[in-house]
Protein backbone atom coordinates (compact mmCIF):
# COMPACT_ATOMS: atom_id res chain seq x y z
CA UNK A 1 0.00 0.00 0.00
CA UNK A 2 1.26 3.47 -0.66
CA UNK A 3 -0.07 6.12 1.85
CA UNK A 4 0.04 9.69 1.46
CA UNK A 5 2.39 11.07 3.72
CA UNK A 6 5.10 9.00 2.02
CA UNK A 7 4.13 10.19 -1.74
CA UNK A 8 4.06 13.99 -0.08
CA UNK A 9 8.02 13.08 0.08
CA UNK A 10 8.71 13.50 -3.65
CA UNK A 11 7.89 17.10 -4.55
CA UNK A 12 8.05 16.49 -8.25
CA UNK A 13 5.72 13.24 -7.79
CA UNK A 14 3.31 15.73 -6.85
CA UNK A 15 4.06 18.43 -9.11
CA UNK A 16 3.14 15.98 -12.11
CA UNK A 17 0.03 14.69 -10.34
CA UNK A 18 -1.16 18.46 -9.81
CA UNK A 19 -0.13 19.23 -13.70
CA UNK A 20 -1.97 16.33 -14.97
CA UNK A 21 -5.23 17.06 -12.56
CA UNK A 22 -5.45 13.68 -11.18
CA UNK A 23 -7.53 13.41 -8.74
CA UNK A 24 -6.59 11.75 -4.72
CA UNK A 25 -8.81 8.96 -5.84
CA UNK A 26 -7.29 8.11 -8.94
CA UNK A 27 -3.65 8.85 -7.45
CA UNK A 28 -4.24 6.27 -4.79
CA UNK A 29 -5.31 4.16 -7.31
CA UNK A 30 -2.18 4.83 -9.51
CA UNK A 31 0.19 3.86 -6.65
CA UNK A 32 -1.47 0.76 -5.11
CA UNK A 33 -1.09 -0.65 -8.64
CA UNK A 34 2.78 0.76 -9.36
CA UNK A 35 3.61 -0.90 -5.63
CA UNK A 36 1.67 -4.20 -6.93
CA UNK A 37 3.93 -4.15 -10.28
CA UNK A 38 7.38 -2.56 -8.81
CA UNK A 39 7.35 -2.94 -4.64
CA UNK A 40 8.62 0.00 -3.33
CA UNK A 41 12.27 -0.74 -1.50
CA UNK A 42 13.98 0.57 1.44
CA UNK A 43 12.83 3.51 3.72
CA UNK A 44 9.88 3.83 1.82
CA UNK A 45 8.74 0.04 1.98
CA UNK A 46 9.40 0.37 6.27
CA UNK A 47 6.91 3.34 6.43
CA UNK A 48 4.35 1.36 4.04
CA UNK A 49 4.32 -1.57 6.49
CA UNK A 50 4.74 0.74 9.60
CA UNK A 51 1.18 2.36 7.93
CA UNK A 52 -0.54 -0.54 6.83
CA UNK A 53 0.54 -2.23 10.67
CA UNK A 54 -1.54 0.86 12.06
CA UNK A 55 -4.70 0.83 9.55
CA UNK A 56 -4.53 -3.01 11.25
CA UNK B 1 17.86 31.78 -15.24
CA UNK B 2 14.66 30.07 -16.05
CA UNK B 3 11.61 30.76 -14.47
CA UNK B 4 9.81 27.86 -12.66
CA UNK B 5 6.66 28.88 -15.21
CA UNK B 6 9.14 28.51 -18.40
CA UNK B 7 10.67 25.51 -17.20
CA UNK B 8 7.34 23.53 -16.59
CA UNK B 9 6.60 24.85 -19.78
CA UNK B 10 9.08 22.99 -21.72
CA UNK B 11 8.76 20.12 -20.30
CA UNK B 12 4.86 19.77 -21.34
CA UNK B 13 4.84 17.63 -24.75
CA UNK B 14 1.23 17.96 -26.43
CA UNK B 15 0.76 14.95 -27.97
CA UNK B 16 -1.64 14.92 -31.62
CA UNK B 17 -1.97 11.21 -32.17
CA UNK B 18 -5.06 8.71 -33.12
CA UNK B 19 -6.70 6.97 -30.47
CA UNK B 20 -8.29 3.50 -31.56
CA UNK B 21 -7.18 -0.07 -30.83
CA UNK B 22 -4.37 -0.62 -33.13
CA UNK B 23 -2.32 2.13 -31.91
CA UNK B 24 -2.84 1.37 -28.20
CA UNK B 25 1.03 -0.19 -27.70
CA UNK B 26 2.28 3.10 -29.07
CA UNK B 27 0.26 4.53 -27.11
CA UNK B 28 1.40 3.07 -23.95
CA UNK B 29 5.09 3.40 -25.66
CA UNK B 30 4.94 7.04 -26.28
CA UNK B 31 3.73 7.68 -22.70
CA UNK B 32 6.42 5.66 -21.09
CA UNK B 33 8.68 7.06 -23.20
CA UNK B 34 7.78 10.55 -21.99
CA UNK B 35 7.65 9.62 -18.62
CA UNK B 36 10.79 8.34 -18.79
CA UNK B 37 12.56 11.79 -20.06
CA UNK B 38 11.09 13.30 -17.14
CA UNK B 39 8.93 15.06 -19.63
CA UNK B 40 4.76 15.79 -19.28
CA UNK B 41 2.68 14.40 -21.89
CA UNK B 42 -0.77 16.51 -22.63
CA UNK B 43 -3.59 15.42 -24.68
CA UNK B 44 -6.90 16.51 -26.10
CA UNK B 45 -8.20 13.96 -23.96
CA UNK B 46 -8.00 16.15 -21.06
CA UNK B 47 -10.44 18.83 -22.85
CA UNK B 48 -13.89 17.81 -22.17
CA UNK B 49 -16.12 18.04 -25.25
CA UNK B 50 -17.62 21.71 -25.41
CA UNK B 51 -18.24 24.55 -27.65
CA UNK B 52 -15.08 26.22 -27.11
CA UNK B 53 -12.93 22.89 -28.03
CA UNK B 54 -10.78 24.54 -30.52
CA UNK B 55 -9.87 27.66 -28.65
CA UNK B 56 -9.14 25.21 -25.63
CA UNK B 57 -7.14 22.93 -28.17
CA UNK B 58 -5.01 25.73 -29.35
CA UNK B 59 -4.95 27.05 -25.61
CA UNK B 60 -3.44 23.71 -24.38
CA UNK B 61 -0.53 23.48 -27.11
CA UNK B 62 0.48 27.06 -26.05
CA UNK B 63 0.86 26.09 -22.19
CA UNK B 64 3.70 22.87 -24.19
CA UNK B 65 6.56 23.53 -25.22
CA UNK B 66 6.60 21.39 -27.85
CA UNK B 67 4.39 19.05 -29.76
CA UNK B 68 4.74 15.46 -31.11
CA UNK B 69 2.32 14.82 -34.02
CA UNK B 70 1.96 11.56 -35.64
CA UNK B 71 0.93 11.68 -38.66
CA UNK B 72 0.92 7.73 -39.44
CA UNK B 73 -2.80 6.90 -39.75
CA UNK B 74 -4.57 9.34 -41.78
CA UNK B 75 -6.03 6.74 -43.49
CA UNK B 76 -9.59 6.48 -44.63
CA UNK B 77 -11.80 4.99 -41.42
CA UNK B 78 -14.27 1.78 -41.79
CA UNK B 79 -17.33 3.37 -41.11
CA UNK B 80 -19.65 4.58 -44.25
CA UNK B 81 -19.12 6.97 -45.98
CA UNK B 82 -15.72 6.68 -45.79
CA UNK B 83 -13.54 9.72 -44.51
CA UNK B 84 -9.79 10.49 -44.04
CA UNK B 85 -8.94 10.95 -40.13
CA UNK B 86 -8.28 15.04 -40.13
CA UNK B 87 -7.90 15.82 -36.64
CA UNK B 88 -4.16 15.23 -36.73
CA UNK B 89 -3.01 16.90 -39.65
CA UNK B 90 -5.42 19.79 -38.62
CA UNK B 91 -3.97 19.85 -34.79
CA UNK B 92 -0.19 19.00 -36.42
CA UNK B 93 -1.15 22.20 -38.61
CA UNK B 94 -1.90 24.53 -35.41
CA UNK B 95 1.10 23.55 -33.86
CA UNK B 96 3.81 24.73 -36.84
CA UNK B 97 1.47 27.91 -37.21
CA UNK B 98 2.74 28.51 -33.39
CA UNK B 99 6.34 27.64 -34.70
CA UNK B 100 5.75 30.61 -37.40
CA UNK B 101 4.66 32.55 -34.74
CA UNK B 102 7.29 32.20 -32.22
CA UNK B 103 9.98 32.58 -35.38
CA UNK B 104 8.50 35.81 -36.20
CA UNK B 105 8.40 37.57 -32.70
CA UNK B 106 4.30 37.53 -32.72
CA UNK B 107 4.44 34.91 -30.29
CA UNK B 108 7.01 35.38 -27.28
CA UNK B 109 7.30 31.79 -26.59
CA UNK B 110 8.27 29.22 -29.08
CA UNK B 111 7.18 25.96 -29.60
CA UNK B 112 8.66 23.10 -30.98
CA UNK B 113 7.06 20.21 -33.68
CA UNK B 114 8.11 16.79 -34.08
CA UNK B 115 6.44 14.93 -36.92
CA UNK B 116 6.33 11.55 -36.32
CA UNK B 117 5.75 8.56 -39.31
CA UNK B 118 5.94 4.80 -39.12
CA UNK B 119 7.01 5.15 -42.92
CA UNK B 120 10.20 6.50 -44.37
CA UNK B 121 9.41 9.29 -47.18
CA UNK B 122 5.62 8.75 -46.68
CA UNK B 123 5.27 11.99 -45.36
CA UNK B 124 6.94 13.37 -49.27
CA UNK B 125 3.86 11.89 -50.27
CA UNK B 126 0.88 12.55 -48.23
CA UNK B 127 2.06 16.33 -47.12
CA UNK B 128 4.56 17.47 -49.58
CA UNK B 129 4.20 21.14 -47.99
CA UNK B 130 6.22 19.47 -45.08
CA UNK B 131 9.18 18.95 -47.45
CA UNK B 132 12.22 19.68 -45.52
CA UNK B 133 10.83 18.67 -42.25
CA UNK B 134 12.82 16.00 -40.93
CA UNK B 135 10.43 13.18 -39.31
CA UNK B 136 10.63 10.81 -37.06
CA UNK B 137 10.21 7.64 -38.30
CA UNK B 138 8.15 4.82 -35.50
CA UNK B 139 7.90 2.05 -38.17
CA UNK B 140 4.77 0.94 -36.15
CA UNK B 141 6.32 -0.61 -33.04
CA UNK B 142 7.04 0.27 -29.76
CA UNK B 143 10.46 -0.05 -29.58
CA UNK B 144 10.31 2.01 -32.56
CA UNK B 145 8.64 4.65 -30.72
CA UNK B 146 11.12 4.58 -27.69
CA UNK B 147 13.59 5.39 -30.65
CA UNK B 148 11.95 7.93 -32.16
CA UNK B 149 11.67 9.60 -28.57
CA UNK B 150 15.37 9.36 -27.53
CA UNK B 151 16.13 11.04 -31.07
CA UNK B 152 13.16 14.19 -31.19
CA UNK B 153 14.22 14.91 -27.53
CA UNK B 154 18.19 14.03 -27.19
CA UNK B 155 18.17 17.76 -26.41
CA UNK B 156 15.49 17.86 -23.65
CA UNK B 157 14.97 16.62 -20.49
CA UNK B 158 17.04 13.76 -19.30
CA UNK B 159 19.67 12.06 -21.40
CA UNK B 160 18.10 8.15 -22.08
CA UNK B 161 18.58 5.48 -24.24
CA UNK B 162 16.22 2.84 -25.84
CA UNK B 163 17.88 0.48 -23.58
CA UNK B 164 17.19 2.91 -20.42
CA UNK B 165 12.99 3.31 -21.61
CA UNK B 166 12.12 -0.14 -22.12
CA UNK B 167 11.70 -1.38 -18.83
CA UNK B 168 9.38 1.58 -18.16
CA UNK B 169 7.40 0.57 -21.38
CA UNK B 170 7.04 -3.19 -19.90
CA UNK B 171 6.11 -2.26 -16.59
CA UNK B 172 3.69 0.79 -18.02
CA UNK B 173 2.07 -1.94 -20.31
CA UNK B 174 1.58 -4.18 -17.44
CA UNK B 175 0.06 -0.82 -15.51
CA UNK B 176 -2.42 -0.30 -18.64
CA UNK B 177 -3.68 -4.52 -17.92
CA UNK B 178 -4.41 -4.14 -13.96
CA UNK B 179 -6.03 -0.42 -14.38
CA UNK B 180 -8.13 -1.63 -17.33
CA UNK B 181 -9.33 -4.79 -15.48
CA UNK B 182 -9.63 -2.71 -12.01
CA UNK B 183 -11.90 -0.09 -13.79
CA UNK B 184 -13.63 -2.08 -16.37
CA UNK B 185 -12.40 -0.72 -19.34
CA UNK B 186 -12.28 -1.66 -22.81
CA UNK B 187 -9.31 0.82 -23.73
CA UNK B 188 -7.38 3.68 -22.02
CA UNK B 189 -8.30 6.59 -24.45
CA UNK B 190 -10.10 8.80 -21.89
CA UNK B 191 -8.92 11.96 -20.14
CA UNK B 192 -8.75 9.59 -16.26
CA UNK B 193 -6.84 6.66 -18.20
CA UNK B 194 -5.24 9.28 -19.78
CA UNK B 195 -3.50 11.28 -16.38
CA UNK B 196 -3.67 7.79 -15.00
CA UNK B 197 -0.79 5.73 -17.16
CA UNK B 198 1.13 9.31 -17.06
CA UNK B 199 1.48 9.67 -13.52
CA UNK B 200 2.39 6.11 -13.40
CA UNK B 201 4.72 6.24 -16.24
CA UNK B 202 6.53 9.05 -14.27
CA UNK B 203 6.53 7.05 -10.86
CA UNK B 204 7.80 3.69 -12.61
CA UNK B 205 10.55 5.97 -13.94
CA UNK B 206 11.48 6.96 -10.69
CA UNK B 207 11.50 3.89 -8.87
CA UNK B 208 13.56 2.45 -11.79
CA UNK B 209 16.42 4.98 -10.80
CA UNK B 210 15.87 6.89 -14.11
CA UNK B 211 14.78 10.64 -12.87
CA UNK B 212 16.43 12.90 -10.26
CA UNK B 213 13.07 13.39 -7.52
Amino acid sequence: MAPYLIRGRDPSLMETAKELGLSRVRLKQVDEIVDRIIPPRGRIRFAAKKMAKKKR
Amino acid sequence: MASRQSVLRERRIFINIPFDDPYERLYIALIAGLGGLGLIPQSVLQIPPSDNRLNRIFGLLQKCGSSINDLSRIELDRKAPRTPRFNMPFEAGLALALTLLGKSGQLRRRHRPFIFEAKKYRLLKSTSDLNGVDPCIHGGTAVGMLRALTKAFQRQGERRTVGDLLPVYHDLWGFSLHLKRANRLRDLFDGVSFRQLSQAARKIAGRRHLLRS
